[in-house]
C-alpha cells in the first residue's frame, strides 16, 4: 500500500511535467528525497510502510509541485539563432550566385549542387537540434567517437575521403569538450595533460595536410580548456590551473609540430605573408593584391575562388564590406557568448563553446585572409561561402549548439551525465522510473 | 494569497535562507531541509515540494549551481552557491537587517524624530 502511495505521488507529479526528458531526473530527485526522509523515520522507530507513507505526505501537493517543476523545466528553443542561420544560408546562396555567375570556370554546376544540399544540411541541423545532446556524455560515447574520428582521419588523409577527414578534425572540439565534461576529478596535472591533448588530438589535420584546420581545432580546444579552468572545473588554485592549461600553448607546442611537419611550405608562406613585395609574382602575389584593394585584373584572375568571396564582393561593392562583416561577426559573437555565459551548468557552457568556437574562428580566419592579413588559408565563411562539406559541418555545429541551449535545464555537472543507475531504497527496494510514450510507469523489484 | 503578499513585502525569504545554508557548504535537498529545521530551532520546516522548485528557480537565476555526486552508491544532486548567489545573499541580508531593525524599533519603541 505504501508503495502505491509513493507511485501515485510520483505519477501525479510526473503527469504535470510536459517535457518528457525532464521527468526522469526530476522524479528521481524527489524519490531520492523520499527515500532519505523514510530512512530517517525508520531510524526513529516507524514501520517501513508508515515511514514511507509519512515521507510521501511530507512532500506537499503533487500537482502543485509538478506544475512548479514543469514551469521551470521547459525546452528553450532559440528560434532567433535558427532563423539567423536560415537567412545566412539563403544570403550565402545569393552571394555565391552573384560571385559565380560571371565566372568562366564552370562554377555554376557546382553552385547548383550546393543549392540542392542546402535543404539537406538544414534538415541535419534540425535533426541534431531536437536530439538529446547529453547522449555524448553518457557511457563512453565521446571517448569511442574521438578514437574513431582520429583513427578515421589518420587513415583517410589521402584519397577520396581526404576532405571528410578535414571536417572530422573540426568536429574534435565537441568531442574534446564532452570528454572534459565527463572528467572533473583532476587537479593541475590533469589540466596540463588536457592542454597537451588539445594540440595532439588534431594532428591528423597536419597529415591531410591543413595547418589551418590544425590550428583552428587546437585553438578551439585550448580555449574550451581555459574556460573550464576559469570556471573552476579542476581541483586546486584557479590561476595555477589556468596557467598549466595554457602551458603547452605557451611553450609553442603547436608551432614546433607545424614546423616539423611542414617546414618548407610554411616558411615560404610565412615569408610571402610578411614580405609580399619580395616575391610579387610568387607566394606574395595574393597578399600584395588583397591588401591593395580594388584591382580588376587581379580579381578577374581569381574570379570564382571559394576562398575569396568577401574580397570579390568588396571589389564589386566597395571596401565597406569588410568593416560590415567584422561588425556583424563581433555582434554575433557577443550575443552568442552572452547566451552561453547564461547557461546554468558548466557542462552546458563548455559544450556550447565547443560548437561555437570552431564557427567563430572559421569566420575570423576567412575575414583576415580576404583582407590579406592571414598567413593561413581559410576554411569557410560559415553558411555564406561555397562548399557542401563545410555547410554540413557548420549545420552540425549549430544544431549541437541549439541542442545544448534547448537542454539547458537538464544539463548538470558530474554523475548525472551517466545513465540512471538503480536507486537503492532504504527498504531494500529498487525503484525504476521507466517512461512510455507520454505515460509514466513505475515498477519495483526486490534487490536480491 | 495573504501569505504570498506578506512574503513579498518582507525582504529575503526562503531563498535567502537557502543561499545562506549553501554559502557554508554544498548540500543536497534533504540535507538542506534538515539543516534549516535544526538551525531555526524548528521554526522553518520546509516541505520538499516547496524546496525543489525554489532551488531550481535559484539555479535558473544563476545563484546556485548543481552537480551530481555519488555517496555510498547513491547518486545525489548537490547544490552550491555561485559568486552571483553570494552577491544576492549579501544584498538580501542587508535588506533584511534594515527591515528587522525597523520592526524592532517600532516594537520596542524607537527614537521618534521630526517632531
Amino acid at each position: 500500500m505504501a508503495r502505491e502511495v509513493l507511485a501515485d505521488y510520483l505519477t501525479a507529479v510526473g503527469a504535470q511535467i510536459r517535457w518528457r526528458r525532464a521527468r526522469e531526473p526530476l522524479l528521481r530527485e524527489l524519490s531520492d528525497h523520499i527515500a532519505d526522509q523514510a530512512a530517517d523515520y525508520r531510524a526513529d522507530g516507524l514501520e517501513e510502510a508508515d515511514a514511507l507513507n509519512k515521507a510521501v505526505a511530507e512532500m506537499g501537493d503533487p500537482e502543485e509541485v509538478g506544475r512548479d517543476l514543469d514551469r521551470l523545466h521547459r525546452p528553450k528553443n532559440r528560434w532567433g539563432l535558427a532563423l539567423a542561420v536560415l537567412l545566412l544560408t539563403l544570403a550565402g546562396l545569393f552571394l555565391q550566385y552573384r560571385t559565380y555567375e560571371a565566372s568562366e570556370q564552370g562554377m555554376m554546376d557546382l553552385y547548383a549542387r550546393q543549392a540542392v544540399w542546402v535543404p539537406i544540411a538544414l534538415a541535419l541541423l534540425c535533426g541534431v537540434w531536437f536530439s538529446d545532446c547529453t547522449l555524448l556524455l553518457r557511457r563512453r560515447w565521446a571517448a569511442g567517437l574521438t578514437v574513431a574520428a582520429v583513427a578515421w582521419a589518420v587513415l583517410n588523409t589521402n584519397g577520396t575521403y581526404r576532405p571528410i577527414a578535414l571536417y572530422v578534425t573540426l568536429l574534435l572540439p565537441v568531442l574534446y569538450a564532452a570528454l572534459l565534461c565527463r572528467r572533473r576529478d583532476g587537479g593541475p596535472v590533469t589540466a596540463l595533460l588536457w592542454g597537451l591533448a588539445a594540440w595532439v588530438l588534431p594532428l591528423p589535420a597536419m597529415l591531410i595536410p591543413s595547418a589551418s584546420a590544425y590550428l583552428l581545432s587546437g585553438s578551439a580546444m585550448t580555449l574550451i580548456l581555459l574556460a573550464a579552468a576559469g570556471l573552476g572545473w579542476f581541483k586546486g588554485g584557479r590561476w595555477k590551473n589556468l596557467l598549466l592549461s595554457l602551458l603547452p600553448t605557451l611553450l609553442g607546442l603547436g608551432v614546433p609540430l607545424l614546423s616539423g611537419l611542414r617546414k618548407g611550405y610554411l616558411s615560404r608562406r610565412l615569408a610571402g605573408f610578411l614580405h609580399p613585395e619580395l616575391d610579387p609574382n610568387g607566394v606574395g602575389y595574393l597578399y600584395l593584391h588583397l591588401r591593395q584593394g580594388p584591382d580588376p585584373d587581379f580579381f578577374g584572375n581569381v574570379l570564382g575562388s571559394t576562398d575569396l568571396m568577401l574580397a570579390f564582393l568588396a571589389q564589386q561593392a566597395g571596401r565597406w564590406v569588410f568593416p560590415l562583416t567584422a561588425a556583424l561577426l563581433a555582434l554575433a559573437a557577443l550575443l552568442l557568448l552572452r547566451r552561453v555565459w547564461k547557461l546554468r551548468s558548466r557542462t552546458g557552457k563548455l559544450l556550447a563553446l565547443s560548437a561555437l568556437l570552431p564557427l567563430l574562428l572559421q569566420a575570423v580566419l576567412y575575414l583576415f585572409f580576404n583582407l590579406g592579413y592571414s598567413p593561413l588559408g581559410p576554411l569557410s565563411l560559415p553558411f555564406l561561402s561555397f562548399g557542401v562539406g563545410y555547410l554540413l559541418l557548420n549545420c552540425l555545429l549549430v544544431g549541437f549548439l541549439l541542442s545544448v541551449f534547448r537542454m539547458d535545464a537538464l544539463l548538470r555537472d558530474g554523475l548525472a551525465n551517466q545513465p540512471p543507475r538503480p536507486l537503492p531504497f532504504p527498504n531494500q527496494l529498487d525503484l525504476h522510473l521507466p517512461f512510455g510514450k507520454g505515460n509514466l510507469l513505475i515498477q519495483y523489484r526486490k534487490i536480491p | 494569497m495573504a501569505r504570498e503578499k506578506r512574503e513579498k513585502n518582507v525582504p529575503g525569504g526562503t531563498g535567502m535562507l537557502l543561499l545562506s545554508l549553501l554559502s557554508r557548504q554544498e548540500m543536497y535537498g534533504y540535507q538542506m531541509i534538515a539543516a534549516l529545521r535544526e538551525r531555526s530551532n524548528h521554526v522553518f520546516d520546509l516541505k520538499a515540494g516547496t524546496l525543489y522548485p525554489l532551488l531550481h528557480t535559484l539555479e535558473a537565476q544563476g545563484y546556485v549551481t548543481s552537480r551530481d555526486g555519488e555517496v555510498g552508491g547513491r547518486v545525489r544532486r548537490y547544490y552550491a552557491i555561485t559568486p552571483a548567489g553570494r552577491g544576492a545573499l549579501a544584498e538580501q541580508a542587508d535588506q533584511w537587517r534594515t527591515y528587522a531593525d525597523g520592526v524592532r524599533g517600532v516594537l520596542e519603541g524607537g527614537v521618534f524624530c521630526g517632531a
